[in-house]
């Protein structure tokens, strides 16, 4: 085993990169809680301008440093004026998105000409170095570029930590980030401050980048690729992101452990193995100090709030469902109808389309481990590359695409659950981390093992095709697409079963609250561990697609920056939101896919369109969405209810109001401005003579006739121009005089007709017997059941109308308008054939349908005994104008109507009490005397 | 309420402008799914996702099959499926090609053939056939009684188009280079006897992706029956062609191992190299020129974890170096470009600990350049060589080298590196390709390697198929090209490469090597001596 001192020196400078980068790291956080991903690039465009100044201009190197870190100050400053400083309320998960696409569109600055150096004369002459002299330790020259990190990072460090304890700007820093609720109590200057914090990272990004310069050379800008962002993050955790010293010691600790591990390996690949199992004991070890952050919620990836559901007042709206569904409908049409649409209609953009969905699978996966269970995944797109390679390691079994799905998908959950078991010691954003490590590892050395891979390289080619039970071979790229898509659905329905089960409550019970979750007797660990797994196993899945989908590929197919595409795409998206995290990937990944952008645009357009996604909309685009519904729920709403169907409930709302209601046979007027109330759970009679005109008013009220003038309104709303079939939905029902109803039908299956318009069956659903269909009919005949036992005819289920006696049919219709559950309920002479025996019967049904279902009625009828026991007021019809309107002892006084139609006995019905009440209240009405 | 209600409801109460907007939009929904439905390019015939590789053709066979027959239809859908396809008979005499005006590398033996007659060039070891005429079929996918449909790869680096290209300084209008390449030949008799038409796509050689839609694009959805790249589709992806049975020529044959292209069974072509073959050939040009030996210093080879690299490094140099007696120490950095650039200081400190003299850098050139600052910086200066693995012999991606450290790295290369610079004349070939080009009003070649490479590996890769299909029957089909290859046998001349030579179970060629030397005078590298052959 080699260790030299040579060595220990190489993995002091490197070890000194992580730690001056560690150490913005954690000055950042401390002051904003945010994991800075643009930390590198904050100083990249400084570290070239001073290049361009020196090498291309002649500039003095002690001239150009300054000037570029005045820049770098600048771009810090103007980084958290512009952006952090417009997201402090945002979820922490979202703000280090926004970091991520505040280093992509640094990067492109970086490549502007007024930057950028003369590339060829930087390789030639280097990167400028102020020190040019040099010593040797053992075999090793220490050179001026090393000698300046040996000497400015840890005088940088020592300034930063200075500063915070000794002047006055570190203290208010200190202060801010102690509590910053606090210290805007206290009147600091808060916003200064964290903008001063930026400003200092930036200077020390510029420092950083310089100091790298020299070994760097022209590929300064891509000093932070995800394999170096860990290390200087894992060497931050250890500080528990708040401890500089101990950061700045874990970095160099690893630097001299990563050159000591490939002075004796020579091997990449092991180098990296080492590193991730040291980041992985660190940040175990570190539990105890990352759990005192997390007792300040400072690892919380910010309150997962599921999008937001319809307003209940709108939810139960006869289109709501509509408004649900349709979306999912349509975009189900599109994923079906997209690859036959013109310029998509090839198998080269299935191909294309084939990867969107897949990405869209691994989103699926982000919304369980991070959406629902709140744990941080940086590395699923890693496991996605696993599950290609099992993929293509189990080809030769020739197993059908189910069964390699739910076997690559086990392996991968497997591996994912042991990914996720530092979730039982840290969480959110420091298990971000450890998931980004193995991102890093699987593409540095995983994929790069022959017992994986079962060649001599990454590279492997799936042999065969895929294979689909009763379906054979797809052997198209259009036929992977729609078995992806497929697939897809059958995720999300999954999804959609999770989220509405009590394992998904346990998830979201632990994400919110591990240690009530505990008291509760919910293992957090366990939990936490089986998100991983269920993550793992749709990305093991969506792996499987892309190895049926690339056929050839290597490790360069899954760069650990992917995985951190993928997560910027599900925090815009709203990462709970399985529709808005698919929406996202589409936009932000799907669209410069399918279209092949070049991915110099897509890296600008993905790191503005995260910024301003970011900005703009917090929630992510899933909020847009939600707000895009409300309006037009509440549009829908407007236009189609109160213009339409009844106004449920409208304060004051008459259950039945007709206005001047006239209606004429040819120059006869059967009613001639009729006006009435019925008023919610009220018993109006509406009686007359024949001819009056009761049934005219009735058929108009139900939508059989159409008023040739005046208004019928049902709960507010006017509905005399809706056909009968609407009635039901606008919470009218009705009976008929001769209720015949359906001769030829049972008395159950007269019922499940009512029953329709509530539960309505689907013809093609009907025809395929689909289990939906199977369980509604179920539902229907249970409710059916429940009705006629209720009046008395489960006995008489199935015998049929035809076959029943008059008074057994008017149960039966009272039954069917049962089944409508009205809100008004149209009686038109009940009891007319009924025997007399059975009249009370029938009275005492009517009379507990009205209870139980607290509707208004409205009641033709001309025994008079009847109305009298049953009404609250009544109406008197004759020659189609009302002639009088009062309570039962009124109309039993009322001259005219006693002239007309009752005779003098007719009071004598009414008790008491309501004579007196109503001679008080009964007055002739206008016209009345026609 | 049912869905029929609703709308009806709606139809009678929304407001007017509402319904005529949705109304319009319903019309248009409908229109597009009908057009979307009715058939159109988007057909899944003959789109096989994934089709076995095509089995090179018996190279020693006899006469090839003389009857004559006919497919219904213009073009016939997959050879490897359609029953129609497995009923025609390939012909005995080759298609009419072009004589009068030798195509670049033209090896000069085949006949002089009116387009449709019957040629005389020898198909694949099989004799010319008899001399009756022999009508034309739509013999396969991409052929037709009176053409023949190819494809052409266009780089677009990072999918900048020529922007990309621009800032490489390569040659922007290869469109037309294309036009006047495909023109000649059908001025000149066409191919097979059929007018040569083509499909151009743009192919990013660092998006894997991308290589795989224009692969896909190429072959199921413009059904060609032949592709051919510069390099715009590298390594892995570059198997997508035969798999879905389609010829693919090439000059990025390094960027492959020689088992995909044994694997490809012939479908895969190139006048360059295979890794492989690139690294044992290095070895063996080496030694003879004194480089490395038994007796010499011990070589570094600085590699990486890329794919397919572990497998020609571990499979088969190695072991060949240390049969030779040779002592080397193989460093592999990581293939993540962040992560190497933490190892290359390791990297020095190993070789130089190691008493390693010279050494041979097998990585991407960024990691090879900072290797070099970093070994500069070392004051380690050992000998370094060039192979034409990751182009470490092409100015294109060493101009910007350190000249302290690469001044005076020799190497070989299948290429014509620093011919130019030598200031020996184009080759032959090269010129022929210039000429086609001018006399087609397209600026001609002037640098064999440099900004008019495009320009050259396409006149290699198109006409390196051209010559192929000399020794196909007239009505070839795709699977006949490796038989085709192997007939050219040794009369190929390289525009890109040099000598190529393809036989049975050999279907790269790069068979001759230059030796050049990088200078840090004008960053470039130098012819320094003859060709000479190779032996792998």
């Amino acid at each position: 085993m080699t260790l030299s001192p040579d060595v220990f020196v190489i993995g002091l400078v490197t070890g000194l990169t992580y730690a001056i980068l560690a150490v913005g790291l954690v000055l950042i956080y401390r002051s904003t809680r945010v994991i800075n991903f643009a930390h590198g690039q904050l100083g990249a465009a400084s570290a070239l301008l001073l290049a361009k100044l020196v090498n291309d201009h002649g500039v003095s190197w002690w001239l150009a440093f300054p000037l570029a870190l005045v820049l770098a100050a600048g771009v810090g400053a103007a980084a958290e004026a512009l952006v952090i400083r417009r997201l402090e309320t945002a979820a922490r998960t979202t703000v280090m998105i926004a970091t991520i696409g505040l280093a992509q569109i640094l990067f492109a600055v970086s490549f502007w000409s007024v930057v950028r150096p003369d590339t060829n004369r930087l390789a030639q002459v280097g990167y400028p170095v102020p020190i040019d002299w040099s010593f040797e330790v053992a075999d090793y020259v220490v050179r001026g570029a090393d000698l300046m990190i040996v000497l400015v990072v840890p005088a940088a460090a020592a300034l930063v930590a200075l500063l915070l304890r000794a002047t006055t700007i570190g203290i208010q820093i200190r202060a801010v980030a102690a509590n910053r609720e606090a210290a805007e109590l206290a009147a600091l200057p808060v916003r200064r401050v964290t903008m001063s914090v930026w400003a200092i990272a930036g200077v020390l990004s510029a420092v950083t980048a310089i100091l790298l310069g020299p070994l760097r050379g022209a590929n300064l800008t891509e000093v932070l690729g995800p394999s170096l962002m860990v290390r200087a993050l894992a060497a931050a955790l250890v500080g528990g992101m708040t401890n500089l010293p101990v950061a700045f010691a874990a970095g160099i600790g690893l630097g001299v452990v990563e050159q000591l591990t490939f002075a004796n390996f020579a091997s990449g690949g092991v180098t990296e193995l080492a590193v991730f199992a040291l980041v992985m004991v660190m940040l175990v070890r570190q539990a105890g100090a990352l759990s005192r952050v997390r007792r300040r919620a400072d690892d919380d990836i910010g309150l997962i709030r599921p999008p937001r559901t319809l307003a209940d007042e709108l939810a139960t709206r006869p289109w709501a469902g509509w408004l649900r569904r349709g979306p999912v409908a349509a975009a189900a049409l599109a994923a079906v109808l997209l690859p036959l649409l013109p310029g998509l209609d090839t198998q080269s953009k299935a191909f294309l389309l084939t990867e969107v969905v897949i990405y869209c699978l691994i989103g699926v996966s982000l919304v369980v481990v991070t959406g629902i269970s709140g744990q941080l995944s940086m590395g699923q797109f890693a496991l996605l590359g696993l599950g290609a390679y099992l993929t293509v390691r189990l080809a030769p079994s020739d197993l059908s695409l189910p069964v390699l799905m739910a076997i690559v998908g086990g392996a991968c959950a497997l591996a994912a659950a042991a990914i996720g078991v530092p979730a039982v010691r840290v969480r959110g954003l420091f298990l971000g981390v450890t998931t980004l490590s193995f991102a890093v590892l699987a593409y540095g050395y995983l994929f790069n093992q022959r017992w994986l891979t079962n060649a001599g390289s990454s590279f492997v080619t799936l042999q065969g095709t895929a294979r689909l039970p009763f379906v054979g071979d797809v052997t198209t790229n259009r036929g992977l697409y729609y078995t992806a898509v497929g697939t897809l659905a059958l995720a999300l329905a999954a999804l959609a079963a999770l989220r509405a089960s009590g394992a998904a409550r346990r998830l979201m019970a632990v994400r919110d609250n591990p240690l009530n979750a505990a008291a509760h007797g919910v293992p957090p660990a366990a939990t936490n561990i089986v998100a991983f797994a269920l993550s793992g196993f749709v990305a093991g899945v969506a792996g499987v697609l892309w190895a049926h989908s690339h056929v050839n590929f290597d490790a360069n197919a899954f760069p650990a920056a992917t995985s951190l595409t993928v997560l910027s795409a599900a925090v815009i998206g709203g990462v709970a939101s399985p529709a808005g995290v698919i929406l996202a990937t589409i936009a932000v990944i799907g669209v410069p896919i399918v279209f092949e952008w070049s991915t110099v645009l897509v890296y600008l357009f993905t790191g503005a369109g995260v910024l301003a996604v970011v900005l703009a909309l917090p929630g992510g685009i899933v909020a847009a969405l939600v707000r895009a519904r409300d309006v037009l729920a509440q549009a829908i709403d407007r236009n189609v209810r109160a213009a339409v169907l009844a106004e449920a409930d409208a304060p004051g709302a008459p259950a039945l109001e007709c206005r001047g209601v006239t209606v004429r046979f040819g120059g006869i007027a059967a009613l001639d401005g009729v006006s009435l109330r019925v008023e919610p759970g009220e018993t109006v009679a509406l009686i007359g003579s024949n001819g009056a005109g009761k049934t005219t008013l009735m058929d108009c009220v139900s939508g059989y006739l159409a008023p040739d003038a005046g208004e019928v309104l049902a709960f507010g709303a006017p509905v005399g121009a809706l056909s009968p079939e609407y009635r039901p939905y606008t919470g009218v029902a009705r009976t008929f005089q001769d209720a015949r109803l359906y001769q030829g039908m049972t008395v159950l299956q007269c019922v499940l007709v009512a029953l329709e318009s509530r539960m309505s069956s689907g013809l093609l659903s009907s025809l395929l017997a689909a289990p939906w269909e199977r369980w509604a009919e179920r539902e229907r005949v249970a409710d059916a059941e429940t009705l006629l036992r209720r009046v008395g005819l489960w006995e008489a289920r199935d015998v049929l109308l035809a076959d029943l006696s008059t008074g057994a049919r008017r149960v039966c219709d009272v039954a069917c308008a049962a089944a409508l559950r009205p809100r008004l309920l149209l009686l038109d002479e009940p009891t007319a054939g009924v025997s007399h025996q059975e009249v009370p019967a029938l009275l005492d049904l009517v009379r507990s349908v009205r209870s139980e279902l607290d509707c208004a009625v409205l009641l033709i009828e001309h025994d008079m005994a009847v109305v009298m026991r049953q009404a609250d007021r009544i109406y008197v019809l004759e020659a189609g104008s009302v002639i009088a309107e009062g309570v039962p002892a009124a109309i039993a006084d009322h001259p005219a109507v006693i002239e007309a139609y009752l005779g003098r006995g007719a009071a004598d019905h009414a008790p008491a009490r309501r004579r007196r009440r109503a001679q008080v209240q009964a007055r002739p009405r206008a016209g009345g005397t026609r | 309420m049912t869905f029929g209600m609703k709308l009806r409801l709606w139809a009678r109460n929304a407001p007017r402008s509402n319904v005529l907007a949705t109304s319009a939009v319903g019309v248009a929904v409908a229109v597009a799914v009908v057009a979307a439905l009715l058939p159109g390019g988007g057909d899944d015939a003959g789109t096989a996702l994934f089709t076995a590789p095509v089995a090179g053709g018996d190279t020693t066979a006899g006469p090839v099959g003389g009857s004559e027959g006919a497919v219904d239809g213009s073009e016939a859908g997959d050879a490897a499926t359609s029953p129609a396809s497995a009923l025609t008979p390939s012909a005995g005499a080759a298609g009419g090609s072009t004589s009068g005006d030798p195509a670049p590398g033209g090896s000069g033996s085949s006949g002089a053939s009116a387009p449709g007659g019957a040629g005389a060039a020898a198909g694949s070891g099989g004799s010319a056939a008899s001399g009756a005429p022999v009508q034309l079929t739509a013999s396969d996918q991409g052929v037709t009684e009176e053409t023949i449909k190819v494809g052409f790869l266009i780089p677009s680096l990072a999918g900048l188009g020529n922007v990309g290209a621009a800032a490489t300084d390569s040659r922007t209008d290869l469109e037309a280079v294309i036009k006047a390449y495909v023109d000649h030949v059908n001025e000149t008799g066409g191919v097979a006897g059929r007018k040569v038409v083509y499909v151009t796509t743009e192919s990013d050689p660092v998006n894997a992706s991308s290589q795989q839609a224009a692969c896909i694009r190429l072959a199921t959805d413009e059904k060609v029956f032949a592709a051919f790249d510069t390099a715009s589709t590298l390594g892995v992806s570059q198997n997508c062609y035969a798999q879905r049975g389609v010829i693919l020529t090439t000059t990025a044959s390094q960027t492959n191992s020689e088992q995909n292209f044994q694997r490809n069974g012939g479908m895969l072509a190139s006048s360059g190299s295979s890794q492989n073959r690139v690294l044992l050939n290095w070895a063996d040009l080496a030694l003879a020129a004194g480089f490395i030996g038994p007796d010499k210093g011990k070589l570094g080879i600085l590699s990486t974890e890329c794919a397919p690299d572990p497998e020609a490094i571990d499979g088969d140099f190695k072991p060949y170096l240390k049969q030779k007696g040779i002592d080397y120490l193989d460093v592999r950095v990581s293939c993540d470009l962040a992560a190497a650039q933490q190892q290359v200081a390791g990297a020095v400190l190993q070789f130089r600990q190691a008493g390693v003299d010279r050494v041979l850098p097998s990585a991407i050139f960024v990691t090879v350049n900072n290797f070099l600052q970093a070994a500069e910086s070392q004051r380690y200066r050992p000998t370094y060589y060039c192979s034409d693995m990751w182009g470490m012999c092409l100015d294109i991606f060493t101009s910007n080298f350190p000249a302290a450290q690469w001044d005076g790295a020799k190497g070989f290369t299948f290429s014509h590196s620093g011919a130019d610079k030598a200031g020996a004349p184009l080759s032959p070939a090269v010129q022929r390709c210039s000429k086609i080009l001018t006399d087609a009003g397209v600026p001609g070649v002037t640098e064999q390697m440099g900004k008019d490479a495009g320009a050259v590996a396409f006149c290699d890769s198109f006409f390196l198929w051209v010559s192929a299909m000399k020794h196909a029957p007239p009505n070839p089909r795709r699977a006949d090209f490796p038989a085709a290859l192997v007939a050219v046998g040794d009369t190929w001349e390289s525009p890109y490469a040099g000598r190529a030579i393809f036989r049975s179970g050999k279907f790269n060629g790069g068979d001759d090597y230059s030796p050049v030397q990088w200078s840090g005078d004008c960053s470039c590298y130098t012819q320094t001596g003859p060709r000479a052959a190779a032996a792998h």
